[in-house]
């Protein structure tokens, strides 16, 4: 497994930076923007943040799962809000896990080379992803999602309704950033071509 | 300064001494109506340029209140642009299937990036600001030049007549940080003059795609509203002009 930060751009930046805890880098470096998979998100989607509003900026985390992906290896990624940016816009942290076939995601990557700033923001990102406890529902849906038996279709922990991209989902979001079970898991539509 | 440039500025002017003024005098011919609706729209740039309060202004919204640096290609739900115009005429454009994505240049080198986001508009507008502009970022190697030779490599991809227009952003900022409007006026005029020819340059041999640049501010309604109108007035008579060149030839 190699796991990297998806660093927030706090400077406006042209180019997205990440990190390995140690050294910093641009994120094409290690995850070329070709191979990049149909509805990779580099953070937390606006509609979540719209959904859940301010108050509940804090606790959202998002995860994705992209099986399949460059022959047979998995993308993980979790991200949360991670303050704002110079023009008062909010930017995210991310966690990127690149997992060699039946290996497992696991969230203990170091922080010590990040900002100051940006620390703080893993060290609660990790703390939250390595508790035991139920309680942290968002983090749990996490847990969730890094369960899931392998080989699906790429799925994110919660549902998105504004994605380019369908996703299979665990959970769904609700007013003031509660989440609960999806009843039903929501699946990619199936299109047939007839020729 | 190219003339209809100059114009903008000069209105701009009056607006900034006049902030009463609201209403605005535009002409748009019979035809530009027709045309303009139900065109579909693509929005991409630089991060922070403005891309997001673009989408916002055009469904007549304030600058959302909840405002990120957006991380993936997210839809935007339908909507209708309303303009009202001069002899109690109102534009309505419906725009479907715009997606709102990221500026930076991981969005738009990958493959579900700007060419997903650009493939089926029929009107590109490319957002970039003020800073942008009187920085030369688009000289050779700089952020706004490597956009423009993406745009040219993505352009025979996109629908055969689709066209690009450059909106640039923040020009409030100008304004309120000068006195000396005409050194501004022949400042920006050099600016505008120079990146006109760079982009013609670039987009070489679909110059004619390009449809001008134009001052704006998503910031300041009223610079906003006037430029909008300068906007789809010149895409219409920058088509125009090819579709009867193209019949001419």
């Amino acid at each position: 497994m190699r796991a990297y930060w998806i660093l927030p751009n706090r400077d406006q930046e042209d180019e997205i930076s990440a990190s390995d805890g140690e050294t910093i880098l641009p994120l094409r470096q290690i995850l070329d923007p070709r191979l990049r998979p149909d509805g990779f998100s580099h953070g937390v989607p606006t509609e979540l943040l719209e959904k859940c509003g301010p108050k509940a900026f804090a606790e959202i985390l998002f995860a994705q799962r992209f099986p399949g992906w460059n022959g047979d290896r998995e993308l993980f990624s979790v991200s949360t809000p991670a303050g704002l940016d110079s023009s008062g816009r909010v930017v995210h942290l991310g966690l990127l896990l690149i997992l060699e076939p039946h290996e497992r995601p696991r969230f203990d990557l170091p922080y010590a080379g990040l900002s100051e700033e940006d620390q703080s923001y893993a060290s609660a990102l990790i703390q939250r992803l390595t508790s035991a406890g139920c309680e942290d529902s968002w983090a749990q849906s996490v847990r969730d999602l890094r369960d899931l038996p392998s080989g699906g279709r790429p799925a994110t922990n919660v549902a998105l309704e504004r994605s380019v991209v369908r996703f299979d989902s665990l959970y769904v979001v609700g007013s003031g950033g509660f989440i609960r079970k999806a009843v039903k898991r929501r699946k990619w539509r199936t299109s047939v071509i007839i020729c | 300064m190219p003339p209809p440039a100059l114009a903008i500025f000069r209105a701009f002017l009056l607006l900034a001494s006049f902030p009463g003024i609201e209403k605005h005098v535009v002409r748009l011919v019979k035809g530009a109506l027709e045309w303009w609706s139900g065109k579909k729209i693509a929005v991409i740039g630089p991060t922070a340029a403005g891309k997001d309060s673009f989408l916002a202004r055009l469904q007549n919204r304030e600058i959302p209140r909840v405002h990120s640096n957006s991380p993936m290609g997210e839809r935007v739900k339908s909507f209708r642009v309303k303009l009202a115009l001069s002899h109690h005429r109102v534009i309505d454009i419906t725009c479907k299937g715009v997606i709102n994505i990221g500026g930076e240049t991981d969005y738009r080198d990958a493959p579900a990036g700007w060419l997903a986001v650009c493939k089926d508009a029929d009107v590109v507008f490319y957002v970039m600001t003020i800073k942008d502009l009187s920085e030369k970022r688009f000289l050779g190697g700089r952020r706004i030049r490597q956009d423009l030779d993406w745009l040219l490599t993505a352009l025979p991809h996109l629908k055969q007549d689709a066209l690009i227009h450059i909106l640039i952003n923040k020009i409030d900022q100008e304004i309120e940080s000068h006195t000396d409007y005409r050194a501004l006026a022949e400042e920006l005029a050099k600016e505008l003059g120079a990146l006109d020819k760079t982009v013609k340059t670039v987009l070489h041999p679909y110059e004619t795609r390009y449809t001008g640049a134009t001052l704006i501010s998503m910031k300041n309604k009223q610079i906003y509203t006037r430029a909008i109108n300068d906007v789809l007035r010149s895409v219409y008579s920058a088509f125009h002009g090819t579709a009867k060149r193209r019949k001419a030839g």
